[in-house]
């Protein structure tokens, strides 16, 4: 059987000489670093013999207050372990290194996330909307993010009865 | 009535042509294949032994200029709206629109979304609306029932009649 993520842990942690963080609250436990070391430990996770994470099974991101996380899962068939990798990026620089070169799956997770988010990932071979339409403003899943009333000529605006269906705003 | 073998050889049929004409039409009300989410399900269903959408001389067609019906069956969303617009165009006249779901009439339980239209009517004229979520083979029935007796109110063939 393959590592824990405590183990899989202090193998990054011994790696790295940023800081890395072990999540264990939660159904997945997951390891937070840095973007600046992002392209090496994710290289050193595939390439390494004990780790040998050859799948990339989900790429995704969250916005929480005013940080960007990003999501990596890996599962490695080699080894029967898995892991999640979390990245917080600041909204002033959404920016991040593609990993389309060490899984060739993250291309179309990549687009999504970029379509979602707005999340430019550096490297990756064509970086475009994978799900709206190519004329689409702004970025649906962020938190700040407006309902357009106008699409493409199409009147949008919620008719009156459906705005009795939803719930009072909740106070933040 | 049966009228098979009811006439004597050589017989012939007093009718309006009107009439005739929207037996006719009402009867052969071809469709067009156009499933748009889970909805697209319960019309494969109506088409299927049980519902049998066929005995009322309804048929699929996969291409807009076959069919003179279309059956908006699903969540419409921004994205697919414009192309629902060009597939209603690209019918031939006389054409009829069944919105088929909570969904396609009001944007339905996904109408907060960033994506969905919140009716397809904004975009093309819509005859008769079939709520449900989604509504069952037997409610699509009764809605192609309803577009046929609407067809065979209408007087095609005069001057100055609405069209659809
Ligand atoms: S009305 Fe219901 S069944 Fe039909 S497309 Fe919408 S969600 Fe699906």
């Amino acid at each position: 059987m393959g590592l824990s993520v405590a183990e899989i842990f202090d193998h990054i942690n011994r790696f790295a000489n940023q800081e890395v963080i072990l999540k264990e609250e939660g159904p997945d436990p997951s390891i937070s670093i840095t973007a600046y070391e992002f392209s090496s430990v994710m290289r050193y996770l595939k390439e390494v013999r004990e780790m040998d994470f050859d799948t990339l099974m989900s790429q995704t991101a969250v916005h929480i207050d005013d940080t960007l996380v990003m999501y990596w899962h890996l599962f490695s068939y080699s080894h029967r372990h898995k892991v999640v990798i979390e990245c917080a990026l600041p909204f002033d620089d959404l920016s991040i290194d593609s990993v389309t070169t060490l899984w060739k799956s993250a291309d179309w997770l990549e687009r999504e996330t970029f379509d979602l988010f707005g999340v430019d990932f550096k490297g990756h071979p064509d970086l475009r909307r994978l799900l709206l339409p190519e004329d689409w403003v702004g970025y649906p899943l962020r938190k700040d993010y407006q309902t357009p009333m106008l699409y493409g000529g199409m009147d949008n605006t919620p008719s009156e009865i459906s705005q009795s269906f939803k719930p009072p705003k909740k106070e933040r | 009535m049966n009228l098979l073998n009811q006439f004597e050889p050589e017989g012939f049929i007093i009718g309006a042509v009107d009439d005739l004409l929207n037996k006719a039409r009402a009867n052969s009300l071809f469709f067009m294949l156009f499933g748009l989410a889970c909805c697209g399900i319960e019309m494969m269903q109506t088409g299927g032994p049980r519902g049998d959408l066929d005995r009322f001389g309804a048929a699929p067609r996969a291409t807009p200029r076959q069919s003179d019906l279309m059956i908006v069956a699903g969540t419409v969303t921004l994205k697919m709206a414009s192309r629902v617009k060009l597939l209603y165009e690209q019918m031939p006249d006389p054409k009829y629109v069944i919105s088929m779901g909570s969904c396609s009439n009001t944007g339905g339980l996904f109408q907060a979304g960033y994506s969905v239209l919140h009716g397809v009517d904004r975009v093309i004229p819509v005859d008769i609306y079939l709520p449900g979520c989604p509504p069952r083979p037997e409610a699509l029935l009764s809605a192609l029932i309803d577009v046929q007796k609407k067809i065979k109110k209408e007087k095609y063939l005069r001057k100055n009649t609405q069209t659809s």
